[in-house]
């Protein structure tokens, strides 16, 4: 039995990493990681490059306070006193492209605005409104800008009370990686069930099974294949975090990516790998079954769909969970299979939860485990002789009671 | 003679059924080992079926099927070998890399299998193709591949649902004289094919199926003598010959073709006798009882039970 599943494993491995799916899988996957972790430094790039910024006019003495309370980052002082009559998209060209024009003056109260801008639907007036209070509160007080100035900038040292996270920094650094890791985990399963899928189809289809089930069980041909794909999928994993890793480091794409890895403890690590076997095992035996059942090719894709819909929904429960990890759906969701892999990990990330919920999710996976591998194993070594018209729900059901 | 020669296969009144669908109800026989047997029958018969219940691929809903006296195990799974009639192949596996998997899921090491696989190779004249993917190869090179595949173990029993089956008559005698050979080397073969031809000559022993029983079984010497009439054939076209014949009992004349008698007459015919008979009544240059083709055994014993 272990000779043959080994024999299977070796050679779907061998077949899987050689397969133009499984290339172009992991090509697309680093090339997304690259996209991902530089797109936004390049689009902040860009932005700041062209119309983020905004200018500031007004009185020459207003201008000078503007100046020292007013980030550099976000606003240019522009030296005009008064407004032109026309401010033209000409005007903000020529005054260091910038995306709108603000004209401040002292009012009775404080401060009085104006703001002219290229395109009115983007401007920010909220955040400029933010930055302009603190003119605004010197303007109208008479405070010392230098003091206004000092008195702008509140630290917040934010400290956990749960014992999970040290600082807002670390617990921020932790939801980035989680989300890295449940979108991995979704991507993984994802393309290596449906490759897996397409690879017992293909077996049916071209009858070579009828050949493998003659000389081995196929309880082992199945084993083999499901762990090869495992195997394969972990080897994405592999190249996926390299990836990260080298875009975070020599690329220096990623801000912040020293506290990122420094967020990844070994106990992360473990219960990732466990969810990460316990979940593809799940779906990755479903996905078998199922493509055993299919007598054509092209039927793949109706096959494919409710197979394909609870981990779409496990991702998605995943991302609600990231922002409400306690709230009653994600709790309920976080301890059902199938589910479970990327919800209760994403909880385990984010939130302080008592390990025991871990480990009773950890349970019932491998307790739906023990329900799905010898329902799907039946479902394939009946379904691999199947052929002809792709049988009706009454009909597989008959089969798996005989 | 090898070990294997005392081992045999035993279909012990196997029956198999599809939900409320029998698709084999009783069928019965046994192999020797270093025969071939020729398991006939209609499409829909039950050969296919039969054959997966041989191969335990499927299990019978009663009955048994024992390999050297023993129930087929996954032990004895091993020492079989087995060609589909719907064929098969990983279409980007190179050809030697392909009969290499096979032989080594029949439990050959990997060195063994790469030799038996470079022998079956230069064996079916597949030396230009052996690092070629299957999928580039022409349909007959195809089912060459998958005769290797299902043989280079060196099986001790080989199942071969229509080995010929796409082949041209130079490929068709190339895999022939394959099985012979295997034949020889104490493989026993159970043969399944519509060219009966080929079964005819290869084949010692039959057994002929519908609708999932057995219609006859036998050698051929077996099956013929069971048949109820013969044709008789006799020269020159005599009216006198003509009325000899015509006096046999339950002796039917049939048509005369380009100078010659034919006459059916009962099996159990004493044709010395007749023969002394007719050289009695006129000169004859030509006297020969036919035997029934299998082609001709194999119709009859379908549309008898019909």
């Amino acid at each position: 039995m272990f000779a043959d599943l080994g024999l299977v494993f070796v050679a779907e491995f061998v077949r899987r990493i050689r397969s133009r799916p499984f290339m172009i899988g992991t090509g697309i996957g680093v090339l997304m990681i690259g996209v991902f972790a530089v797109l936004p430094a390049l689009m902040e790039r860009g932005v700041s490059n062209s119309s983020n910024h905004i200018g500031v006019g007004g009185a020459s003495a207003v201008r000078a306070q503007a100046e020292k309370l007013l980030g550099a980052d976000d606003f240019t002082i522009v030296d005009v006193d008064t407004a032109p009559s026309n401010v033209t998209r000409q005007f903000l060209k020529e005054h260091d492209n910038i995306a709108g024009l603000v004209m401040v003056e002292k009012a009775e109260h404080g401060l009085r605005a104006i703001a002219y801008a290229d395109d009115p639907g983007t401007f920010p007036v909220e955040r400029v409104a933010r930055d302009l209070s603190t003119l605004n509160i010197a303007l109208g007080t008479g405070i010392p800008t230098q003091l206004v100035a000092h008195l702008r900038a509140i630290r917040i040292d934010v400290r956990g009370v749960g014992g999970r996270f040290d600082s807002a920094t670390r617990a921020e650094a932790t939801r980035g990686v989680t989300l890295f890791l449940v979108f991995i985990l979704y991507l993984i399963t994802l393309l290596n069930s449906q490759m897996l899928m397409a690879s017992v189809a293909e077996e049916k289809t071209s009858r070579i099974a009828e050949l493998l089930v003659a000389s081995i069980s196929p309880s082992a041909l199945l084993s083999g294949k499901v762990l090869a794909t495992g195997l394969a999928g972990i080897l994405q994993l592999v190249i996926w975090s390299l990836t990260e890793l080298f875009v975070g480091t020599k690329a220096g794409a990623i801000e912040n990516f020293q506290t990122l890895v420094n967020a990844i403890t070994p106990e992360i690590v473990v219960v990732f790998l466990i969810f990460f076997v316990v979940g593809f095992l799940e779906y990755s035996l479903l996905f078998a079954a199922a493509a055993s059942l299919i007598s054509r090719t092209e039927d793949l894709g109706s096959f494919t769909l409710p197979l394909v819909l609870p981990v779409i929904s496990a991702f998605v429960i995943a991302q609600f969970a990231l922002e409400a990890p306690n709230s009653q759906t994600v709790v309920v969701t976080s301890f059902i299979p199938l589910l479970s892999p990327f919800v209760m990990f994403t909880r385990f990330m984010v939130a302080t939860i008592p390990l025991w919920q871990v480990g009773v999710a950890v349970l019932l996976n491998v307790a739906a485990l023990a329900v799905i591998a010898p329902f799907a194993g039946k479902l394939y070594r009946v379904g691999l002789l199947l052929y002809g018209r792709t049988p009706k729900l009454s009909q597989i059901w008959a089969v798996l009671r005989s | 003679m090898r070990e294997r020669l005392l081992m045999a296969l035993e279909v012990d009144h196997v029956r198999r059924s599809f939900g409320s669908v029998p698709a084999v109800r009783d069928v019965d026989f046994s192999v020797e080992s270093g025969t071939t047997f020729g398991l006939l029958g209609p499409n829909g018969a039950g050969k296919t079926t039969t054959m997966r219940m041989i191969l335990g691929i499927l299990v019978p809903d009663g009955g048994a099927v024992r390999w050297g006296g023993k129930l087929v195990d996954r032990t004895s799974r091993r020492h079989f070998g087995y060609l589909p009639e719907e064929r098969g192949l990983y279409g980007k596996l190179k050809v030697k890399e392909q009969i290499i998997y096979f032989a080594r899921l029949h439990g050959l090491r990997s060195a063994d299998a790469a030799e038996k696989a470079d022998r079956w190779i230069a064996d079916l004249d597949l030396t230009q193709y052996a690092e070629r993917p299957c999928g580039e190869l022409s349909k007959g090179n195809q089912q060459k591949v998958q005769v290797a595949c299902a043989a280079a173990h060196d099986p001790e029993l080989l199942v071969l649902d229509e080995p010929f089956s796409g082949l041209d008559p130079v490929n068709a005698q190339t895999v022939y004289d394959k099985l012979v050979a295997l034949r020889k080397n104490g493989t026993a073969l159970v043969l399944s094919s519509h060219q009966m031809w080929q079964l005819e000559t290869l084949c010692e022993r039959f057994c002929i199926i519908a609708e999932g029983t057995v219609r006859a079984a036998g050698t051929l010497a077996s099956l013929r003598a069971t048949w109820p009439t013969r044709t008789i054939v006799v020269q020159p076209d005599d009216r006198k010959l003509r009325d000899v014949l015509a006096s046999v009992n339950d002796a039917r004349v049939l048509p005369s073709q380009s100078g010659e008698l034919r006459a059916s007459v009962p099996g159990d015919t004493d044709f010395a006798a007749l023969l002394r008979e007719l050289v009695a009544a006129a000169p004859v240059t030509r006297f020969e009882p036919l035997e029934p083709s299998l082609e001709e055994i194999y119709r009859r014993a379908i549309t008898a039970g019909a």
